[in-house]
C-alpha cells in the first residue's frame, strides 16, 4: 500500500517529534514544517494526503503562536483535505469554526483521564473502546456552551465523574466537523502514557488521501 | 591570533585512525596525578564516578594540554593551540597560536571535526562544556544574551590522555598523535606523586549575594505562573545564582565536594582561568555505538537511615500524583528530543520511574533510549537535546524565552552540558548542575526549581535557597578559618 503523505505542522513545540514518530509507525510518510514556514504552496499543489496540526504553546487566536494554521483549516480543511489537530491544533479548529476557548480553572498537565465517547465516529473511533485513558497537557479548553452554534460535533469528553470535570465543568476531548474531514483531539495520543494512540492515528490515516 | 576565512577546512590527517595504548601501572593514585597534571598544565580535565548509578561504565578519564582549544562567543570561533598544531590543522602558511573565524555558526564549524576513529568511548575527543546559551546555535528563533564571562562553548581536542579502570585499578595511556607521545611525561609525573599535596583550603571566599532578591524571585515565579495559566508553558524552571569571589586553588573546593556529595558524574574541567567543578547526579545524554540513552530525573525526596523508613519515603514519592505528572512530562519531553535524531520506532521508555538513592536525596528516574539514525551523529544528538528538559521545562522554546525574562541574567554553563564528543563518534555528557563555575576569582553556583500551576513563590524560593545554601556550606568550609571571613 502507498504510504500516506502527511504534512505535520510544528508549533514550536516539544512533542512534535513524538507525534511524527507515531504517524510514521502508523504508516505515514511525514514532512515536518514550522507553522510560519512557506508550506502553503505545497498544499495548493496537492503534495499531501492530509495535514496534522500539532500541539504547541499559546492560543490559536494569536498569530504569533498559530502561524498559518488558521488558513490551513479554513481554506484547505473546508475544501476536503483531511486535517487532524492535536491540543493547540484541536483548539485552533474550535476557534476557526466559532467555538470559544477559555482558561481552565485548573489546567491539567501530565495527567490522564478516561474518555467518554459521546458520538461514535465510525472512522476515528474504530477499535477505540469506551473509557480509554489518554494523556492531557492543556491550560485552555473549549467552552462547551459555545459549541452548539458551530458546525463542530463533540465526539468525546472526560468522564463526568472525574475530579477535573468537577472543577472545570464538561471537558470536550475530541471533535469532528459535521461536513468536512476535520478532526481534533485535546489530549496527546503521542504521549507514552496514552492508550491506543497508535490506533487513533492509524484511523486518521485511513481518511487521509481519500478526498 | 590570525583571522582566517571561515570556509577554511580543518585537516586532522596527523591523527592515527587507532590509538596506541600503553599501560602506565596499577593502583596508581589517579586523583593525585590529576592534581599534579592540573598544576603543570594550563588546561586539563578529570571525569570520575563516585556513586551509583554509572550508566556509562567504570572508567575515569584524565586529559591535559589539549592539541587545540575551540572557544565560541556569538558568531565567532577561536581555535588556539601550539603554532605547529595550528599549521597542521589550518594550513602551512599560518604562523600563529590561534585563528579566529568570524560570522559563522561556531557549533556548525565544530561539527566538522571528524570523529570517526577507531577506539573506545573514553579515548580522547572533544572534551569540555556547552553553556545553556549554546541553544542559540541550534534554534534560530532564540537569541539569548550570552554570559558575561563564559563562552557559549569551550572544548579541547584531546588526542591523548589517561583512563583509570576503577574495577581493575589499572591506569592506561592512549594516544592518536604519534608526533606527540607524552607517556614518558606521564611516567615522570607518576614518579613524583609522593610530593603532590592536594590543597585543603582556598585563600579567601566572599559571598557576593544572589542574582535575584526574594521579592524579585517571587515576581519571576508569578510571571511564570501567569504564562502557565495562559497555556504558554506547563512547567518552567526558574532559579537564581549565588555569586562568589574566590582567591586560591579551586581544587580544594572540588576536594571537599567529592567528600560531601560523592556523585555518579563528577567533573573538573579547567581551561586556563575557566574552572568548572561539579557533582552531577545525571547524564544529559550518552550515545554508544549509536545507542542513545537519557535518564530524565525529576521528583525528589529525602533519605532515611532506617531502610523501612527510607522505602516509605520512596513509596510516598511514587504515589504523589503531582510528582508523577511532572515526571511524565519530562519523559515525554525526552522521548521527543531523542526522537529528533532516532530511527522511527526505536524510541522507548526502557525503564519507567525507578528510584535512585543518592547521598542526601532520592530521585525518580526513567531511562529513555533510541537508535541514532544512520545519517546523524553525536553533534546532531546534542543539538536535539540541549538544554536538557529538566533545566528548562516544556514546551522548551517558549519556556526558555520565559526563563530569560524571569531570571534576568544569562545562565552560562549552568544547565548546559559537560562531557565528551569521543574520537570514536560516541558522546557522553553530564548535566551541568550542582556545580561551581569559576572564571579566575569570579565564581557562581545556580539552581532552579520547576514552577507548575499550583506552585507558590514562597515554596519555590525555599527550594532554590535550600539547594544553594547546601552548596554555600560546602564552599565556605574551604577557607582556613572555616568561613568566618565571608
Amino acid at each position: 500500500m502507498r504510504k500516506k503523505k502527511i504534512l505535520l505542522i510544528d508549533n514550536y513545540d516539544s512533542f512534535t517529534q513524538n507525534l511524527s514518530h507515531l504517524l510514521t509507525d502508523a504508516g505515514g510518510k511525514v514532512t515536518i514544517v514550522r507553522n510560519d514556514a512557506n508550506f502553503l504552496p505545497g498544499l495548493e499543489a496537492g503534495k499531501y494526503d492530509s495535514v496534522v496540526i500539532g500541539p504547541g504553546p499559546g492560543s490559536p487566536d494569536d498569530l504569533h503562536y498559530f502561524g498559518k494554521n488558521h488558513e490551513v483549516i479554513t481554506r484547505f480543511g473546508t475544501s476536503g483535505l483531511p486535517v487532524f489537530g492535536v491540543c493547540l491544533g484541536f483548539q485552533g479548529i474550535a476557534h476557526a469554526f466559532g467555538a470559544r476557548l477559555k482558561r481552565a480553572t485548573v489546567p491539567v498537565h501530565g495527567k490522564t483521564s478516561e474518555l467518554d465517547i459521546v458520538y461514535r465516529d465510525e472512522i476515528m473511533h474504530s477499535n477505540i473502546p469506551q473509557n480509554v485513558e489518554v494523556m492531557r497537557y492543556h491550560s485552555l479548553m473549549i467552552d462547551p456552551d459555545s459549541m452548539s452554534a458551530s458546525p463542530l460535533i463533540p465526539t468525546s469528553e472526560v468522564k463526568r465523574d472525574a475530579e477535573s470535570v468537577a472543577i472545570n465543568g464538561p471537558e470536550i476531548m475530541s471533535l469532528r466537523h459535521s461536513e468536512h474531514p476535520i478532526y481534533g483531539v485535546q489530549f496527546h495520543p503521542e504521549s507514552f502514557v496514552s492508550e491506543l494512540g497508535l490506533v487513533m492515528v492509524r484511523n486518521f490515516l485511513e481518511v487521509s488521501g481519500k478526498a | 591570533m590570525k583571522e582566517i576565512d571561515p570556509s577554511t577546512p580543518m585537516n586532522f590527517e596527523g591523527l592515527a585512525h587507532k590509538p596506541e595504548r600503553i599501560t602506565i601501572g596499577d593502583e596508581i593514585d589517579y586523583y593525585a596525578l590529576f592534581h599534579a597534571l592540573k598544576a603543570d598544565n594550563k588546561s586539563a580535565y578529570m571525569f570520575e564516578s563516585l556513586a551509583i548509578p554509572r550508566h556509562q561504565d567504570r572508567y575515569y578519564t584524565i586529559g591535559f594540554d589539549p592539541l587545540l582549544e575551540f572557544t565560541a562567543r556569538g558568531n565567532t570561533l577561536t581555535v588556539s593551540g601550539a603554532p605547529e598544531a595550528i599549521r597542521q590543522t589550518f594550513g602551512s602558511d599560518i604562523d600563529a597560536n590561534a585563528v579566529v573565524l568570524r560570522d559563522i555558526n561556531p557549533y556548525d564549524y565544530l561539527s566538522q571535526v571528524p570523529l570517526n576513529h577507531t577506539g573506545r568511548s573514553h579515548e580522547g575527543g572533544l572534551v569540555g562544556y556547552l553553556s545553556y546559551e549554546t541553544v542559540n546555535y541550534f534554534e534560530p528563533s532564540l537569541s539569548l544574551p550570552e554570559h558575561e564571562y563564559f563562552p557559549t562553548f569551550h572544548f579541547g581536542l584531546y588526542a591523548d590522555g589517561l583512563i583509570y579502570d576503577s574495577m581493575t585499578g589499572s591506569l592506561d595511556y592512549y594516544n592518536y598523535d604519534k608526533s606527540r607521545d607524552r607517556s614518558e611525561y606521564v611516567r615522570r609525573m607518576v614518579s613524583k606523586l609522593d610530593d603532590v599535596s592536594i590543597p585543603q583550603s582556598v585563600e579567601s571566599i566572599k559571598n557576593l549575594g544572589n542574582s535575584l532578591s526574594k521579592a524579585e524571585h517571587a515576581r519571576a515565579v508569578e510571571y511564570m505562573l501567569e504564562n502557565i495559566k495562559a497555556g504558554n508553558s506547563f512547567q518552567g524552571e526558574v532559579g537564581f545564582k549565588t555569586k562568589y569571589e574566590i582567591q586560591g586553588d579551586k581544587a580544594a573546593i572540588y576536594h571537599k565536594l567529592r567528600k560531601v556529595n560523592p556523585s555518579p558524574y563528577m567533573y573538573y574541567v579547567k581551561f586556563g582561568d575557566e574552572e568548572l567543578l561539579g557533582a552531577s547526579p545525571e547524564i544529559l545524554v550518552s550515545c554508544t555505538n549509536g545507542n542513545i540513552l537519557t535518564t530524565p530525573t525529576a521528583g525528589t525526596t529525602y533519605r532515611d537511615e532506617d531502610p523501612t523508613k527510607d522505602r516509605a519515603l520512596a513509596r510516598k514519592l511514587l504515589r504523589d500524583p503531582k510528582e508523577i505528572a511532572e515526571h511524565s512530562m519530562i519523559v515525554d519531553l525526552h522521548r521527543n528530543d531523542v526522537a529528533t535524531v532516532s530511527v522511527p520506532g526505536s524510541v522507548e521508555v526502557s525503564d519507567l520511574m525507578y528510584i535512585i538513592g543518592f547521598s542526601h536525596v532520592q530521585h525518580i528516574v526513567s531511562d529513555v533510549v533510541g537508535k541514532l539514525e544512520a545519517n546523524k551523529n553525536s553533534f546532531d544528538l546534542l543539538r536535539a537535546i540541549m538544554p536538557g528538559g529538566v533545566v528548562t521545562g516544556a514546551p522548551k522554546i517558549e519556556t526558555i524565552k520565559l526563563i530569560q525574562v524571569s531570571e534576568r541574567v544569562p545562565r552560562g554553563p549552568y544547565g548546559g552540558a559537560v562531557g565528551r564528543f569521543s574520537m570514536s563518534g560516541d558522546a557522553n555528557f553530564a548535566l551541568a548542575i550542582r556545580s561551581l563555575f569559576c572564571h579566575g576569582s569570579r565564581a557562581f553556583t545556580q539552581t532552579s526549581s520547576g514552577v507548575v500551576f499550583d506552585s507558590t513563590p514562597e515554596g519555590e524560593y525555599r527550594e532554590v535557597a535550600a539547594k544553594l545554601a547546601g552548596m554555600a556550606r560546602t564552599i565556605s568550609s574551604c577557607v582556613p578559618d572555616n568561613g568566618e571571613n565571608q
